[in-house]
């Protein structure tokens, strides 16, 4: 089979996008009220954790050429392997339920009120899911061009707001010490993990080797723009507003104005939408082909197609019903159960292949 | 194939039955202020200003035989209880995301803000940048009674905030601003004012001027238009003024101050707190009832400028935090920025400190220009 | 004597008759050459040749021969040798078989048969009737050169030879189509052109199975990628001077007989925005106006579906006195925004086609009436609101600054799917109409080459080249 192939700038956008987007959604709520002015200390303890992650992964995708995770965890740790691999699957699975579910729970209260959660899942399930059949290298491609397209527009909105921005509501710094910054880190750690993806995305690389730097400086340009993005809203509302607030960012691009246009929030809500649908389309992708890695399948696109009612109905039922409570669930399991897989597969991994070595 | 046949069936379902979240836009509204008072029972009485569209005159739309505005007002105990109660009346969808002015009632502000507000933050069709203004008049009298050039008097109001040349005499605040700092003890809110400009007779002129100062959600006192200037040279709101400084009895001379800096700081001195003010800028001869020679008097007019501003700061800060016990100045801020816990010990007795508090003014002035004349 | 019986003149003669079912316009003339008397046979088609060269090519030097050039017992070789020294066409070769001839006697040319030789000689007498070569329609420029391509195959491919005089363009003709056999040529340049391209262009072409090419569209149809795509991933253009410029870049043209619009592959949706004009104004004057193309491509797509999705879902973001205007504009209008824009949308491209359909001079009275009747009374009356008008116009007009036909027929077409999006989810419908066009361009190709090329995958080089008009001094230094 013909082997798609995606460029570096591809792959460094794909990463961006992905990291920008899941922040924009998931992040501002639990991080800001916890940590307020502190919180670049957090994201940037987030972008530390990613990295370490990554090192790992890019050893052991250097170790195993052209290999995927999948293929890899069956090598290193025979059948424990397969099984391994299919936690890391459920867990992007989890991920891309609790990622739909915060989207379309915040587009219902904001974008378009009346209109039904459903429909927002529905859509997204739809867009990433025909982005997902057609392949990672459209995907890619069209990384491309929305990434440059948050880059411009991020850049606009930063600057039409310098006025009211008033820089004295980022102090005082460490208020009460490093301490919840450093727990705070966990918020973005996790989300930002997801970029585990990476370790089924670099087969599809041109030349793998230069995974690593790609990868640690996408993270490291999503987390600066999305840590503007969060000390911006603060500098606008002031920490105490900003940490009541569902969505800060949102609040803060409808103070904003852009020449005579007031409300300019719904662009940016926009901008981030289409990101959102590349970052599900990624996850979503991934997740297909490594099921079908993971059961030796010929194509991925069947499962592209059985996975999409399970995205259109969950995350509606998790609202629905009491098991996805709000706080205890996106404040702490959800994080922690995240991060253990992320950090926990990938160290895993990474001892068992120099066991796997030495044994040679 | 099958899916496509579905597909198409739902959109023409979806397309059909009308569809979600669909605004009628013929219906709309726009509702250009809304204004606010107290009613018996901690009930709130809200007034909405609704403007009938207009084109703009360079279309003909000068010519238009319309009411430009109604108003309509209702008693509810929340906001949105009144304004469902005006939607009966108005019969229109009310548009609010383009309200340019919420407009307080100076006995409302009085009694309170807290219960009421918070609705401004939550309702997502509600506007952050509308103007806040505190009423001296009821507000609904102030929305009925009001002329201005423009049609709409709340059009005319907010470009005045919005613009620049306003500034030195006058705070502006906006919805986003004004909610937060209800709650915050260590930089209280303030608004500008309007009232009817009686002294004329004509009741239906509206002046926009001093300042409502708020301690916590009630409003308890007024700043003139001097104070008011001080206050946002403190807050870093402007950078410019004008002052008028008497040189003698029933002599004057008119400045206009460029560049002010100000710098408040708070010291702590043997468990002693004291605020430092510190004030630099530049200042230009505008005007004098007296014949003055810039070169020789020049020492003696800059003397007489920065005394008379000493204890114009001097004065405004004492009223503001000894007579109304209101930080406005965000003082209380500027400690938490510098010394957080030091703070955090203060600020549940945060106005009794306020009162007690020792403050360090100095105000260095220097004349830069004197006009064309010297 | 066998031998001449064999190939008796009658006998070839019914039998090329019967098979064109004896058609009225086969005709035959019967001559006798040399000193010798040997009986001939020409048989051409009439109207396909040109009287006046089958004259002077072929009858006269016949008629007037004295002694024929070869011994009358081996006719074969006196055939070839007919053809090699008397007939004066500029081609002339000699076949084996009638079913052969056939279809060169069906191009134009002359058979010539004679007593006793098995072999038929072939003349090439084509006379085509063809139009002048004048200004193409379809592209007209300000600057620039003013020949457009004509139905002859043979005078188009001069055309494009006749800007590039290189040794290394290559002319394959192939032919297409069971009945129609109609004459297709491919050209490139050979060091420019991939040669796995130009294989692949062959082989698309080789593999169409169809009864008649009338137009170059039927092969664009069938040797497009992913020809389900409403995006067309093959160029047309009427232009010699735009298909020269495509050689030089390494692309493969393909030229159809009876057609004046020439095919190019690969060809990405950039292609589509750029016109050769571009690279005859001057590079400041070039870039900006293919930037007001880009603007002009987004705002055909996207203006009235952000309209209706703007004002149905979204109306906060219209500035205060915009909204104030609309709302002014559109009181008493009896239709709801999204029907009134499509019933605009409709009404112009009703208009457009109607004018397109009708005859020149009443052309123009189609548009007076459809500005009138429908820009003015319409307004006056009440029905339609002016924002509305004006956004149609604008569309309409935007639409006309895309240069390629197809492409823009695609975009109006999608501009109606962007709008019932729109009406259905406001802003956020458009995003996902937006995306799903985005990932369905960045999903097809054309010959190799992705359709969104430059821009994704991002190519630094072709990417500035795609936004500037590089000015040909730049581009000259470079070389040195």
């Amino acid at each position: 089979m013909h082997k798609q192939q995606i460029s570096e700038s591809q792959f460094f956008f794909i990463i961006f996008v992905s990291i920008a987007s899941l922040t924009f959604f998931s992040v501002p709520s639990q991080l800001i009220p916890m940590v307020k002015q502190d919180l670049w200390l957090s994201m940037s303890l987030g972008t530390a954790i990613d990295a370490i992650v990554a090192l790992l992964l890019y050893r052991l995708g250097l170790k195993y050429p052209g290999k995927s995770l999948v293929q890899y965890s069956r090598a290193i740790l025979g059948p424990a392997g397969n099984l391994l691999s299919l936690v890391v699957l459920l867990f992007f699975f989890a991920v891309c339920v609790t990622a739909i579910w915060i989207y379309s729970d915040f587009l219902s209260s904001s974008l378009l009120p009346d209109t039904p959660l459903v429909a927002f899942s529905g859509t997204l399930t739809l867009c990433s899911g025909w982005a997902a059949s057609k392949g990672i290298e459209s995907i890619a491609r069209l990384s491309q061009i929305l990434g440059t397209i948050i880059l411009i527009s991020t850049f606009i909105l930063f600057a039409t707001s310098i006025p009211v921005v008033e820089l004295r509501h980022l102090l005082p710094q460490f208020e009460n010490g490093v301490g919840p910054a450093v727990i705070g880190a966990m918020y973005p750690g996790s989300w930002f993990g997801i970029c585990i993806l990476m370790g089924m995305l670099m087969p599809h690389l041109s030349r793998p080797r230069k995974t690593l730097k790609l990868k640690v400086s996408a993270v490291l340009l999503g987390a600066l723009v999305m840590t503007g993005y969060l000390l911006y809203s603060i500098a606008v509302m002031g920490a105490h507003m900003a940490s009541q607030m569902e969505n800060p960012i949102f609040v803060f691009t409808r103070i904003t104005r852009l020449l005579i246009f007031e409300r300019i929030e719904v662009l940016t809500l926009l901008v981030f939408i289409s990101g959102s649908f590349i970052t599900y389309a990624t996850l979503y992708y991934v997740m297909a082909q490594g099921f079908s890695e993971l059961f030796r399948t010929k194509s991925y696109k069947p499962w592209v197609y059985a996975l999409s009612p399970l995205f259109v109905v969950l995350p509606v039922l998790t609202v629905t019903q009491k098991f996805g409570q709000w706080p205890p669930y996106l404040d702490f399991w959800f994080p922690v159960v995240a991060l253990s897989i992320e950090g926990g597969v990938a160290s895993l991994l990474y001892v068992g292949s120099f066991f796997r070595k030495t044994k040679r | 194939m099958k899916a496509v046949k579905a597909g198409i069936c739902l959109m023409a379902i979806m397309l059909i039955s009308g569809c979600w979240g669909q605004i009628n836009f013929d219906q709309l509204t726009v509702v250009s202020a809304i204004g606010l008072d107290p009613d018996k029972n901690g009930m709130v009485r809200v007034t909405v200003q609704l403007s009938n569209p207009t084109l703009p005159v360079a279309a003909g739309g000068g010519s238009q035989q319309r009411r430009p505005f109604v108003n309509y007002d209702a008693v509810g105990i929340t906001i949105q209880e009144a304004i469902e109660r005006i939607q009966h009346q108005a019969k229109k969808s009310l548009f609010f995301p383009q309200t340019k002015i919420v407009l307080i009632g100076e006995r409302l502000a009085r009694r309170g803000l807290d219960d009421h507000l918070d609705y401004f933050w939550r309702e997502m069709n509600q506007n952050l940048n509308s103007y806040v203004l505190v009423s001296r008049m009821p507000a609904r009298l102030a929305l009925d009674t009001a002329m201005e050039l423009e049609a709409v008097p709340a059009d005319e109001w907010r470009k005045y905030l919005e613009g620049d040349w306003k500034r030195p005499l006058q705070v502006d605040i906006q919805m986003y601003q004004f909610l937060p700092r209800l709650n915050q003890i260590g930089h209280q809110a303030v608004s500008p004012g309007i009232g009817p400009f009686n002294k004329s007779g004509k009741s239906e002129i509206m002046e926009i001027g001093d300042t409502a100062v708020f301690k916590n959600d009630r409003m308890v006192g007024w700043l003139s238009g001097e104070e008011s200037q001080i206050v946002n040279w403190l807050t870093d709101a402007s950078h410019s003024g004008s002052i008028h400084t008497d040189l003698a009895k029933e002599e004057s001379v008119s400045f206009s101050l460029h560049s002010i800096r100000a710098q408040v700081t708070p010291v702590l001195r043997n468990g002693q707190l004291s605020m430092k003010v510190r004030v630099k800028g530049e200042a230009e001869v505008l005007t004098a009832t007296v014949p003055l020679h810039y070169i020789l008097e020049n020492a003696m007019l800059r003397d007489v400028l920065n005394q008379q501003l000493e204890s114009a700061v001097e004065e405004t800060i004492d009223k503001v935090f000894r007579q109304y016990g209101s930080d406005v100045i965000g003082f209380g801020e500027a400690l938490h920025r510098s010394m957080p816990a030091e703070w955090r010990k203060r600020k549940i007795n945060w106005e009794k400190e306020l009162r007690s508090l020792d403050t360090d003014i100095s105000v260095s002035f220097r004349i830069r220009k004197s006009g064309l004349l010297h | 004597m066998t031998k001449r019986q064999l190939y008796a003149l009658s006998q070839r003669k019914r039998d090329i008759e019967l098979r064109l079912g004896e058609s009225s316009d086969l005709v035959a003339r019967e001559c006798r050459i040399g000193q010798e008397s040997i009986p001939a046979l020409l048989m051409w088609i009439d109207n396909l040749v040109d009287k006046r060269t089958l004259q002077l090519t072929t009858l006269s030097p016949l008629l007037s021969l004295s002694a024929l050039p070869s011994l009358p017992d081996e006719p074969p070789e006196c055939l070839e040798e007919l053809c090699r020294s008397v007939i004066s066409a500029p081609e002339a070769k000699v076949v084996g078989t009638a079913d052969e001839a056939v279809p060169l006697l069906m191009c134009g040319w002359t058979l010539l048969f004679l007593e006793g030789a098995s072999g038929i000689a072939v003349i090439q007498t084509q006379g085509l009737e063809t139009r002048g070569i004048e200004e193409a329609p379809s592209s007209t420029v300000v600057r620039g050169p003013r020949d457009g391509f004509v139905e002859s195959l043979d005078v188009n491919v001069s055309l494009v030879r006749r800007r590039i005089r290189s040794e290394s363009v290559r002319v394959d003709k192939l032919v297409v189509g069971s009945v129609s056999h109609t004459h297709v040529a491919i050209l490139y340049i050979h060091d420019r052109a991939k040669p796995e391209m130009v294989e692949e262009v062959r082989k698309r072409i080789g593999k169409v199975s169809i009864d008649g090419v009338l137009e170059s569209q039927y092969i664009e149809e069938l040797i497009k990628d992913s020809p389900r795509s409403f995006f067309p991933t093959v160029y047309s253009t009427e232009r010699p001077d735009d298909v020269a410029g495509i050689l030089m870049e390494g692309r493969v043209a393909i030229l159809v007989d009876g057609s004046p619009f020439a095919l190019a592959l690969p060809c990405t949706l950039a292609h589509l925005l750029k016109t050769t004009e571009d690279l005859y104004l001057a590079y400041p004057v070039a870039t900006f106006i293919r930037w007001l193309r880009y603007v002009g491509f987004m705002m055909n797509l996207l203006l009235p579906s952000v309209y209706v999705g703007t004002l149905t879902f979204h109306p906060e973001m219209v500035p205060p006195q915009l909204l104030s205007s609309i709302l002014t504009a559109r009181e008493g209008v009896p239709f709801p925004v999204l029907m009134e824009t499509l019933l605009m949308e409709l009404t112009f491209e009703v208009l457009r086609e109607a004018s397109v359909r009708m005859p020149r001079s009443i052309g123009s009275a189609i548009s007076i009436v459809g500005a009138l009747v429908i820009g003015e009374s319409a307004v006056q009356a009440g029905i339609i609101s002016s924002p509305a008008i004006i956004v149609v116009a604008a569309t309409a007009i935007a639409s006309f600054t895309i240069p390629s036909i197809s492409l823009s027929g695609t975009v109006r077409i999608l501009r109606f799917g962007m709008v019932l999006l729109a009406s259905m989810f406001g802003l956020y419908g458009i995003m996902i109409g937006l995306f799903l066009l985005g990932i369905h361009l960045s999903s097809i190709k054309s010959l190799g080459m992705p359709y969104l090329a430059p821009f994704a995958p991002f190519r630094k080089k072709e990417f500035l080249r795609m936004m500037f008009r590089i000015p040909w001094f730049v581009l000259n230094k470079n070389r040195k």
